[in-house]
């Protein structure tokens, strides 16, 4: 024997949290420690699942030591099912064992029958299993026949690529069991491999493991179960240790040479687009030039035509070069197939800044009159996807997906996932079931955890002491508690959903790259993520649903039909009215300038074109904002303060945002032109540069970064320094211009309509909802655009808000009558069919009879005044009362058994208002809910903020209003952001870090407050500083926005 | 020696960490044993 049978090189039966719930460390973390304690193979085999297989090949890679991919499969034989560990030993193997996956997760039990296991073997090594396999769990049977003949059928369907998987974890009898294994394996011929099962990276790892089983199984840690771990011996185990427990030279050796056989390399070089639509007998280089240069002559001319004929020429030499032509033509079958039948659809991302997007169609901004860069996707596009993402209006979207579905064909055709990873909450809820606490008490500190703490990581919970305190006390379980969840990783994965819109198209089936799963709600999954898709070479576009985009649809349709007008949203007029509204900062409804910092913005900003609200749009972002851009851009821009640059060499990349970072392009210019980077380097430093947490993400780069700039463009060391300081601090989120773009575009569309259409955008808006705000906001809103709303009516509303004529011949709004709490469009649909078929509704015995409905839907109609117009709502009540006890709904009665109506008093304006609010979250009548209170306000000498908007600065002022809108973003150093209302006047009142704390449940809980504040802006939108707040009792509650 | 193994239980009490060995006796008796931390414990003994 040689020396490499000494030890166990190999690992071949490891877990990561990737087996969900049965693991606790990510594939890096197993890399790492396997290349730390000498092993040069780690084969990861989740249970059902290969999503670590790209992390695990990257990591690999780097520290140096060879992956191995396969899966753990749960098999049915008769009626029990076993763990089989399956490895690929090529691409093939990959592609068999994603098969066999697919075919296992198909099935409600999510186990893979015994037969379809040995009509896939190609290219793939089959261990025998661990503890509870077949051979440990039949030979404890005493099934010995019977498991002699399993081992020859499988021998048969693998051929010298079955092996019998010894293993140890330091359990009871597992020596003597190892012994019989060997002896059993000897006496059928069989090969043994040692293959201990791993399940964590060390032994300290063994109690979040015990947690994380207890949590799976339903247990909790007091009750003993025999499928729980036992000891710690589940880690990686050092090789002494290896060798301890399984001291058999020929496994040993074969662990080797299992390795050797299942290693190739998963991770490809080449993408890999899919099969475009194309004229037969034409390549598709050719059919993409003849498209774009049509194109190109239809949109250009003159002066502009030979500088977009040269970007052209360029852009198609890399498209040929790297082989993407078919990529772009599928992109423009989707966008076509949108065009066609009437779908919004805009283009944008990294690839969408190309004139060959824009020639086909794909985008609306003409790259060439924006200057927007192209460099990114022509220059990565050999080792990083192009990017393209289409937005979609939501209301069609699903149409989209399924002609997409249809195109593209079942198995070619999937989303990616999403791997949602632990946050404190449900962190807390899962190890704190394992630790026996009841659900009333885990639900105490997820709520005492409130907006400060909710979206900690696991790892950080000591951050949340305090609320931990506040519920545990003292108790011991409170630190154990604790020490669980700092012992978690930071991105420890515990499912996977679909992706909002990523959509992976691929020449082969799909089961080259991935397993197929299907979601709760039915979509195709694969179980690699946007990353994992991309490293795997496979082409993605994104394709999401844009409320505003179903929002601009749906008023072009109420236009139509009110004015006769077809509206050509791509081509408005340029209109001085769209820019006097925003700069006014008068933005509520419109597209991303309508939140309460956009709102103030929009009036320092002024803007007075696509560009400036382009730039106004991607301002209020994480990146710009923590690097400090928004405040020098607006006082540049205003000639507040010189324009500079922190070297001259910026100036070309940084004049037009007056010498501040903007754009995630501005970055990657930087990184290029200054820095001396290639385009590849410089991507991969934009993606650290928007995505470090911790300050060893970022630091490494620092030098390269600073040499490369005092090399480069000969800049001073503090020069390159600070130049360096101010692309690391672009952290976070920041606008790719051409995203901008796209975004200006529609921002100016619903401006538009608003201005010309109200009623039109209003009744859009409220069906759609796209943007922050809620109905009952909108409502108010609509007061001051001058757009009555009529009331509910179970013989006029249908099922999304519709613009009709009021009694004076005005346009006003038709509320729904699934905008009432507790129905839905179904019924709504049913109300309305019924109407059609029968004839409007009489009174609510009509109603009731003719329709099967819940008596509380019918109820809820009532109280929200749908049947006003028929009889007053507390007789309508009693009548519902009634008739319920006397028959089923949807049927004529056959007796009058229903009693004598008595005298009841009508609802006063007060009440009707409360009754509107609780049904419907508004009210049709002209009223707020600050009418209620106005009393109690004059009392307090609490001044109306149409009123307050009229003080100067730095005045003290009460004033009071409802909250419709909370935040407390991260990146506000402590500070919230509360919106009152009262009426269709609002104002901001900024709550700083001192006044949080203290008055901090009021602030949670309270509707109405009333402040003392400071004035800090007057104008349009009125801005405050909370000194102290007090609470207003009031039945209404309004949900309102909450972010942060 | 027939037998060994490991136990680590009960770490949200308080930790327990046990080597378990099971040996026959000349003469036929079985015993269990265990170490925790360090001294040597009998859990069971049959004759």
């Amino acid at each position: 024997m040689g020396g490499s049978s000494q030890r166990l090189s190999a690992l071949l039966d490891v877990h990561s949290y990737y087996s969900l719930g049965a693991g606790t460390a990510s594939p890096a973390t197993l890399v790492a420690r396997a290349a730390a304690l000498g092993y040069r193979w780690l084969a990861l085999t989740d249970d059902l699942s290969v999503s670590g297989a790209v992390e695990l090949f990257q990591a690999a890679r780097q520290h140096g030591i060879r992956a191995l991919i396969g899966a753990t499969l749960p098999v049915r034989i008769e009626d029990a099912v076993y763990p089989f560990v399956a490895l690929a030993t090529s691409r093939a193997g990959y592609g068999a064992l994603n098969r066999l996956i697919s075919a296992a997760l198909e099935r409600p039990e999510r186990d893979l029958p015994y037969p379809v296991l040995l009509s896939h073997t190609q290219d793939l090594l089959l261990l025998t299993g661990p503890r509870d396999g077949v051979v440990a769990r039949w030979l404890a049977e005493r099934r010995v026949a019977a498991l002699e003949g399993l081992l020859r059928e499988l021998q048969g369907a693998f051929p010298e690529r079955l092996y019998l998987q010894l293993f140890h974890d330091r359990q009871r009898w597992d020596e003597r069991r190892a012994r019989v294994l060997r002896s059993l394996a000897q006496s059928l011929g069989l090969p043994v491999v040692a293959a201990p099962e791993v399940r964590y990276a060390e032994s300290k790892d063994y109690r979040l493991y015990d947690a994380l089983t207890c949590a799976r199984l339903g247990t909790s840690v007091q009750d003993p179960h025999p499928r729980r771990p036992q000891n710690a011996c589940q880690a990686l185990p050092d090789a002494v240790e290896a060798l301890d427990r399984l001291p058999f030279p020929e496994a040993v050796l074969n662990a080797t040479w299992v390795a050797e056989r299942a290693s190739f390399d998963l991770l490809p070089e080449r993408l890999t687009p899919p099969r475009a639509r194309i004229p037969q007998g034409i390549p598709p280089e050719r059919h993409l030039e003849e498209r774009c240069y049509a194109a190109l002559l239809e949109r250009y001319d003159g002066e502009r035509l030979p500088a977009a004929r040269a970007r052209l020429e360029e852009e198609l030499d890399a498209v040929r070069a790297l082989s993407l032509a078919e990529f772009f033509l599928v992109a423009a079958e989707v966008t076509d197939h949108c065009r066609r039948h009437g779908i919004l659809a805009a283009g944008r991302g990294s690839a969408a800044a190309s004139i060959t997007c824009y020639l086909l169609g794909i985008t609306q901004a003409d790259p060439v009159a924006h200057d927007l860069l192209f460099e990114r996707f022509l220059h990565t596009g050999k080792t990083s996807m192009p990017d393209v993402d289409i937005d979609i209006s939501s209301a069609r979207r699903d149409e989209v997906l399924a002609w997409v579905e249809e195109r593209f064909g079942a198995t070619t055709e999937a989303m990616v996932c999403n791997k949602i990873t632990y946050r404190l909450p449900l962190a807390l809820q899962d190890l704190g079931r394992a630790l026996g606490l009841p659900p009333e008490l885990r639900n105490r500190l997820t709520r005492a955890l409130g907006r400060d703490f909710r979206g900690l990581r696991p790892r950080d919970a000591r951050r949340a002491e305090p609320a931990f305190r506040e519920v545990l006390g003292d108790a011991p379980v409170g630190e154990v508690l604790l020490g669980l969840l700092e012992g978690m990783e930071r991105k420890h994965v515990r499912h996977l959903a679909p992706h909002n819109g990523g959509v992976v198209l691929a020449r082969e089936p799909l089961t080259h790259y991935s397993p197929l799963d299907r979601s709760t709600g039915g979509i195709k999954l694969l179980q690699l993520d946007k990353d994992d898709a991309e490293a795997m070479g496979l082409i993605k576009l994104d394709l999401l649903g844009l409320r505003m985009l179903a929002a601009l649809e749906r008023t072009r349709e109420e236009v139509l039909r009110m004015e006769g007008v077809w509206l050509e949203l791509a081509e408005l007029p340029d209109d001085e009215r769209v820019w006097d509204l925003i700069c006014e900062g008068d933005t509520m409804g419109l597209f991303q300038v309508e939140s309460p910092s956009q709102t103030h913005t929009s009036r320092v900003m002024a803007a007075r074109s696509l560009k400036d609200l382009a730039h106004q749009i991607a301002l209020i972002r994480p990146g710009p904002i923590q690097s400090g851009t928004v405040h020098p851009y607006l006082r540049r821009r205003r000639g507040l303060e010189p324009v500079s640059y922190w070297h001259p060499s910026l100036e070309p990349i940084l004049a037009k945002s007056y010498g501040v970072l903007l754009f995630q392009e501005d970055v990657l210019r930087i990184a290029v032109h200054f820095a001396g980077m290639s385009w590849i380097e410089a991507d991969r430093f934009r993606k650290k540069v928007s995505g470090w947490h911790d300050l060893e993400d970022i630091e490494p780069d620092r030098q390269r970064f600073v040499e490369g700039g005092m090399r480069h463009q000969g800049a001073r060391r503090e020069e390159a320094e600070a130049v360096f300081e101010a692309v690391k601090a672009y952290q976070g989120y920041g606008f790719a211009e051409s995203h901008a773009w796209a975004f200006a575009l529609h921002a100016y569309a619903s401006a538009y309509l608003r201005i010309h259409y109200p009623a039109e955008f209003l009744a859009a808006i409220l069906s759609e909802e796209p943007g922050m705000w809620s109905a009952s906001t909108k409502r108010q809103e609509g007061r001051a655009w001058g757009v009555p709303f009529l009331p509910f009516d179970v013989n006029g509303s249908g099922v999304h808000y519709r613009c009709e004529r009021d009694g004076h011949g005005r346009k006003a709004v038709r509320p729904p009558l699934a905008a009432v709490t507790g129905v839905s469009q179904d019924t709504a649909r049913a109300l309305l069919l019924e109407r059609l078929r029968g004839g409007p509704f009489r009174d609510i015995d009509d109603a009731y009879a003719r329709v099967t409905v819940e008596r509380e839907t019918l109820e809820a109609l009532v109280r929200a005044g749908a049947f006003d117009a028929l009889q007053p709502r507390r007789q309508a009540l009693f009548r519902l009362g009634a008739l319920s006890h006397a028959q089923p709904p949807g049927q004529q009665a056959l007796f009058a058994a229903v009693p004598e109506l008595p005298e009841l008093p009508p609802l006063s304006t007060a009440e009707r208002f409360v009754w509107d609010y609780q049904t419907t979250r508004f009210s049709t009548l002209e009223m707020h809910p600050l009418d209620l209170v106005r009393d109690q306000l004059r009392e307090l000498d609490a001044l109306p903020l149409a009123r307050a908007r009229r003080l100067p600065r730095k005045a003290d002022v009460r004033t009071a209003g409802l909250v419709v809108g909370r935040q407390r973003p991260g990146t506000a150093k402590g500070f919230a952001f509360f919106v009152l209302e009262d009426g269709p006047d609002r104002a901001q009142l900024i709550i700083p870090p001192d006044l949080w704390e203290r008055q901090r449940q009021l602030l949670r809980d309270a509707s109405i407050l009333v402040a003392d504040a400071v004035v800090e802006d007057t104008g349009h939108q009125l801005m405050l500083k909370a000194v102290v707040v007090y609470p207003l009792p009031t039945p209404i509650r309004i949900l309102g926005y909450h972010y942060g | 020696m027939l037998d060994r193994w490991r136990y680590d239980g009960r770490w949200w009490e308080r930790e327990i960490h046990r080597d378990y060995l099971l040996l026959e006796l000349r003469g036929g008796g079985v015993v269990e044993l265990f170490r925790e931390g360090e001294a040597w414990w009998v859990a069971r003994a049959n004759d």
